[in-house]
């Protein structure tokens, strides 16, 4: 009995080892296989240089554009990402304005803020836009003015700008009255400004105290000065302020102190933001005014009833069939992979003079835009990889029916229609990714050249992700692209294709 | 049937390689070219035989149906006594790779491989291993390439070429070679030389030859000759030097 189990194992442990060396021998040679035929495809490119750096030329051209294009949104991104983030408290601006520069509020209302449960502190802000900067005409990119009230600002948990100083001094109440300013690090190079320097914005004098630097570009355009003296030299409404930037107690109250202040200013009146109250802003430019025009002219276009966009309602509208606390945000149910989540989309009740939210929910509002930049991006690519397939197409095309001899020898000697589809394919393949690596490098070098050069103006970003994307789907395109030559060489039969040579 | 060189009467199956009543009409446009008009012959195993006639007699297209890269408009071809007709795709990949090696008039070495991977060919699919490298390079030694292994075929004169057309031929170790016009492109010398190699090998492996050509000069005593005109076999016979 032991000596038959003793075999039975002797046996098994025989079979085993053959199986194992059968399957070590099997992919040996199917490595050996597949390094044969790379090998070859490579060759067969290599002996057709011409054409082959053409299509590969085309397909790096293709795929840089792709990822300069799409650079711009993931920039955009980051630089919302970044800036948004940055920005931990609550802003309180005019309903429809779209940026506190345009918003204009009651100055009074700073009070009726300060008393909504577990606010902190509400900053008040004037925003105007620097027209004139050490008698230069500035248009693009724009730099704007912020004033704040010093000591509030400094009595923040988290203050944008104080917080980013890179040089100087942030303002303190010594400030208070004067014309001394903080500016970002970009526009002291940019005018080559030394601390304590005085130079003029607006056509008055102001003093450099202090740099800041964040590192967005939407942000890296303020000047922060006292908000009395801002109010002076811009003769800004003394009644009115642009903006408020709120602080709760505790930054996780966030959203029960949006809803507690929308609930407090539920059915006051005041005006909602329209292009038309910009006029109140000083030293208007052409092209500022140019952009409202279209906007307002957008606008009319869009609404049916045009007078609702211009005038205050009499009485507030019909309540949206929402919870009572949260009129103004309607939400919706969306499913996903791992669970319910509910989506909030943000939208305007004109019951409430004021836009509350928080720097996230604006951020929200940014990426809406980018969704619909991402779509013209996809078409502008779509344009240039249909371009560049029919490139691969037509250089594996020319190819094949240049080499129809060399495929009815390979037919002749035994190879079969999978072998001379794989043989095309590979080749393609390596199209596809040779001008996916050139046009990835080419791309991601291009976004750098740009951001150097203009660093003020875009933040384009090619990230891993999208080098991956593009590198892949540059190989895959070769491999489709390829696929119509290497489907017509196969089906050639061994003997038509050496008469046909 | 057909009689063999003995002059007894076989059957189809039981023959090397058979072609009975074989048709194939090309067609020029609209216009039907037949090549072979109902041509029977049978080939027996190790023999060496010569197709001969004028151009257009149908030498070429014979051979190439012989070899399966073509599909005869009727009749049928017998390898071993199976009907090439009735393989399946695969199995006349299969046919091609292993058991007929192809000697072309313009040789048909790929020119972006050197000689001994233009050897490997046939095999490429299926991965090289270190033996049948080894074998390929032996193959060419012994058709007197060992000095240019490496050469690209644009570095190899026409007879040589051809020799690696024929180590390419015989690698796989066939039991069938088909040689179409193999010395057409080349000079008297090289010609004869590329024979000497053929013969050579044929004695070595056994292997069953058929040559198509309408050069007489390098016909030995006990080829089997078939003579083609205008499709039809015409006459079959043997030489006797």
């Amino acid at each position: 009995m032991e000596l038959r189990a003793e075999e039975q194992l002797r046996t098994l442990i025989l079979f085993r080892h053959h199986s194992t060396s059968r399957l070590l021998a099997r992919s040996r040679i199917r490595a050996e296989t597949l390094n044969s035929m790379l090998r070859f495809a490579f060759s067969n490119l290599l002996n057709r240089k011409a054409r082959s750096t053409l299509a590969l030329l085309g397909l790096t051209v293709a795929i840089a554009g792709m990822v300069g294009l799409f650079s711009i949104v993931e920039g955009l991104d980051r630089i919302t990402e970044d800036t948004f983030s940055r920005i931990p408290g609550i802003l309180v601006m005019q309903t429809g304005a779209p940026i506190p520069l345009f918003s204009r509020l009651p100055a009074e209302w700073e009070d009726d803020l300060k008393n909504v449960k577990n606010v902190k502190i509400v900053c008040p802000e004037i925003w105007v836009r620097v027209n004139v900067l050490e008698g230069k005409m500035i248009i693009n990119p724009p730099r704007f003015l912020l004033g704040v009230d010093i000591e509030l600002w400094n009595s923040l948990g988290h203050a944008l700008y104080r917080d980013d100083l890179v040089e100087g001094r942030f303002l303190t109440n010594d400030d208070i009255g004067t014309r001394n300013v903080v500016l970002a690090k970009l526009i002291q190079s940019e005018m080559k400004l030394e601390l304590g320097e005085s130079f003029s914005i607006n056509g008055q004098e102001a003093t450099l105290v202090g740099v800041y630097e964040t590192g967005s570009i939407l942000i890296d355009m303020t000047i922060i000065m006292d908000i009395g003296s801002l109010r002076d030299q811009s003769r800004f409404d003394p009644t009115a302020i642009s903006a408020f930037y709120v602080e709760a107690v505790d930054d996780d109250l966030n959203e029960q102190v949006i809803d507690d202040i929308r609930d407090a200013f539920r059915g006051r009146k005041g005006d909602r933001w329209a292009p038309s109250s910009v006029v109140l802003t000083p030293m208007e430019n052409p092209l500022e005014t140019m952009i409202e025009g279209l906007d307002r002219w957008l606008k009319s276009a869009s609404s049916a009833n045009p007078s609702q966009l211009s005038k205050e309602p009499e009485s507030p509208p019909e309540p949206l069939d929402v919870s009572p606390a949260k009129e103004n945000i309607v939400t919706e149910k969306v499913v996903t992979e791992d669970d319910l989540e509910i989506k909030k989309h943000l939208q305007v009740d004109e019951s409430i003079p004021i836009d509350v939210q928080t720097a996230d929910a604006w951020g929200e509002k940014f990426g809406d835009f980018m969704s619909e930049l991402d779509f013209i991006m996809f078409i502008l690519t779509s344009i240039g990889m249909t371009i560049a397939a029919l490139g691969v197409v037509n250089t594996m095309l020319m190819s094949v029916s240049e080499r129809i001899i060399e495929i009815g020898i390979l037919k002749a000697n035994g190879w079969s229609k999978k072998h001379v589809l794989s043989l095309i394919s590979f080749e393609s393949g390596f199209l596809g990714l040779g001008g996916g690596c050139l046009g990835c490098l080419f791309g991601w070098i291009a976004t750098l050249i740009v951001n150097v050069s203009f660093p003020d103006r875009v933040e384009l970003y090619a990230s891993p992700q999208l080098l991956c994307f593009s590198l892949f789907f540059s190989v895959v395109l070769g491999l489709f692209a390829g696929l119509y030559p290497a489907i017509w060489a196969m089906r050639m039969m061994p003997m038509d294709a050496i008469r046909r040579g | 049937m057909n009689e063999n060189q003995n002059g007894s009467a076989t059957t189809e199956e039981e023959q090397f390689l058979a072609v009975r009543d074989l048709e194939k009409i090309h067609l020029r446009g609209e216009t039907q070219v037949p090549a072979l008009r109902g041509l029977s012959c049978a080939f027996e195993k190790g023999s060496f035989n010569f197709i001969l006639g004028p151009s257009g007699s149908g030498k070429s297209s014979l051979l190439y149906l012989l070899g399966a890269l073509d599909d005869p408009s009727g009749g049928e071809i017998y390898f071993q006594g199976k009907s090439l007709k009735s393989l399946s795709e695969p199995q006349r990949d299969h046919y091609r790779r292993e058991q007929v090696g192809f000697i072309f008039q313009s040789f048909n070495l790929l020119k972006t491989l050197n000689a001994v991977d233009n050897v490997l060919v046939p095999f490429l699919p299926q991965g090289i291993s270190a033996d049948l490298r080894q074998r390929a390079v032996e193959l060419l030694k012994q058709v007197g390439l060992g000095h240019r292994l490496e050469h690209h075929p644009h570095h190899l004169s026409g007879g040589e070429q051809q020799r690696v057309a024929i180590a390419r031929a015989l690698l796989k170790k066939p039991e069938l070679v088909l040689a179409d016009e193999p010395t057409g492109e080349l000079d008297s010398a090289s010609g004869a030389e590329v024979f000497r190699y053929l013969r050579q090998l044929h004695d070595e492996q056994q292997t069953t030859v058929i040559v198509v050509t309408h050069d007489e000069r390098y016909l030995e005593k006990a080829d089997r000759l078939l003579h083609l005109a205008d499709g039809r076999l015409v006459r079959e016979d043997v030489h006797t030097g």
